[in-house]
């Protein structure tokens, strides 16, 4: 990880001043969930948000009928060459260097990306929901999404043990939401709308990592 | 395969007096006999279905689906129904709608699975080949899809755009049929928003 694409932080240079999280650590532990507005350093989110649509992008129902999503994985190399565009191994640095400290500065849990140089691209469209899954922290960072109105669904929602609605984000360009895996979803789309994320799924770190 | 009194001469007047009044199509309820419906629902059930789904300027959908070709030989219930939807049921419905219909030539089977999620986007079925679209509904009684999840629009051209001429909910056993020769017979799957089960086997005469 040498090269120059992973060589600076891809965060936004705010976050990563002292005492930046100091008040989205507040709000995870007041209502479980967090957003970070402009979390990718200026201009990183509309490169990837031009390069992203490129990427083939196909429905997925997992087996349990939890979650449906037009999704891409594109497997990055770990050294930069000519084939990608040099915002996906911003995003990969992000993914590797940046956002577990950040998730950990929040949640105070010490976890890494499950697949850091895998650029899982998440689209939802009508049709497309996720329901809660595994434990760690499941991360979306919204690439483009118009304005979007609540009954349009696709919103992820934050539930406590009874499943009541605590925390509910619309779907926002350039925003990066955390969420607790096991205690989010997000809402069904019922129109014919779409919008595009990458996503993370962050689980505890290997021993030694 | 069909209820008995559906095919007398009888039955059949009495669907081709419905055909020729109802011009966007008629539903015929309780339209196998019981347990061919049961044993259906069974074998669907057990088979994989695949998800569909697509988003373009001319028609979306998602939905998971099934295909089979009935075997000559096979003496299972979906074989048989597959031979009489691709052989007999033609000029059974010959007879109610007055057109030449034939199977479809591909012989394919589908069968659909509408769930959470699940729908089909305004569209006409025009390919100038097709006549008639059939719907065999599949949808296990008591699994209830509340009004408009899963059921089937039918619609005309209207100063607004389009508007809802007749929406039939999800059916046990029925058999829905209207003809789709023309460009506007405009019609939809409303998206299904909770985890239900709506199965059909559908397709078209030609």
């Amino acid at each position: 990880m040498t090269d120059r694409f992973f060589a600076e932080p891809a965060a936004h240079p705010r976050l990563l001043e002292p005492g930046a999280t100091t008040a989205l650590a507040t709000g995870w532990a007041e209502r479980g969930a967090a957003r970070i507005d402009d979390a990718l350093e200026p201009g990183l989110v509309a490169r990837i948000a031009a390069v992203a649509p490129q990427l083939p992008v196909t429905p997925h129902m997992d087996a349990a009928g939890r979650e449906v999503t037009w999704t891409s994985r594109i497997e990055m190399p770990e050294v930069t060459g000519l084939n990608y565009p040099s915002c996906l191994y911003r995003a990969v640095r992000f993914a590797r260097d940046d956002l577990p400290p950040l998730v950990r500065a929040i949640t105070g849990a010490p976890l890494a990306v499950e697949a850091p140089f895998e650029i899982r691209v998440c689209a939802l469209k009508m049709g497309s929901y996720i329901d809660a899954g595994a434990g760690g922290v499941e991360a979306f960072l919204w690439l483009d999404a118009p304005e979007w109105p609540d009954e349009w669904g696709g919103r992820v929602e934050l539930l406590d043990d009874s499943g009541a609605v605590v925390t509910a984000l619309a779907p926002r360009a350039g925003a990066l939401d955390l969420v607790p895996s096991e205690r989010y979803r997000i809402t069904l789309v019922e129109r014919d709308v779409a919008c595009v994320a990458l996503r993370y799924s962050l689980a505890a770190a290997p021993e030694g990592a | 395969m069909l209820r008995a009194d559906l095919t007398t001469d009888e039955g059949i007047a009495a669907l081709r007096d419905r055909w020729s009044t109802h011009p966007r199509g008629i539903r015929i309820r309780d339209a196998l006999e019981p347990q061919i419906a049961e044993s259906l629902l069974t074998t669907l059930r057990a088979q994989p279905h695949a998800l569909l789904a697509a988003s373009s300027v001319n028609i979306s959908y998602q939905y998971l689906a099934s295909a089979s070709i009935p075997d000559d030989e096979c003496d299972h219930e979906l074989c048989a129904f597959g031979r009489w939807l691709f052989g007999d049921s033609c000029a059974w419905l010959s007879r109610i709608t007055n057109l030449d219909l034939a199977p479809a030539p591909d012989r394919q089977m589908i069968a659909t699975l509408y769930t959470r999620g699940s729908y089909l986007s305004l569209h006409n079925d025009y390919d100038g080949k097709r006549k008639v679209a059939f719907i065999y509904g599949l949808t296990p009684p008591g699994e209830h899809l509340v009004e408009p999840d899963g059921h089937l629009d039918l619609l005309a051209a209207s100063d607004d755009g389009v508007s809802i001429v007749e929406r039939r909910p999800p059916g046990w056993n029925t058999l829905d049929l209207f003809e789709v020769t023309g460009k506007t017979q405009w019609h939809r799957v409303n998206i299904v928003r909770e985890h239900r089960e709506r199965r059909a086997i559908a397709g078209w005469y030609y």
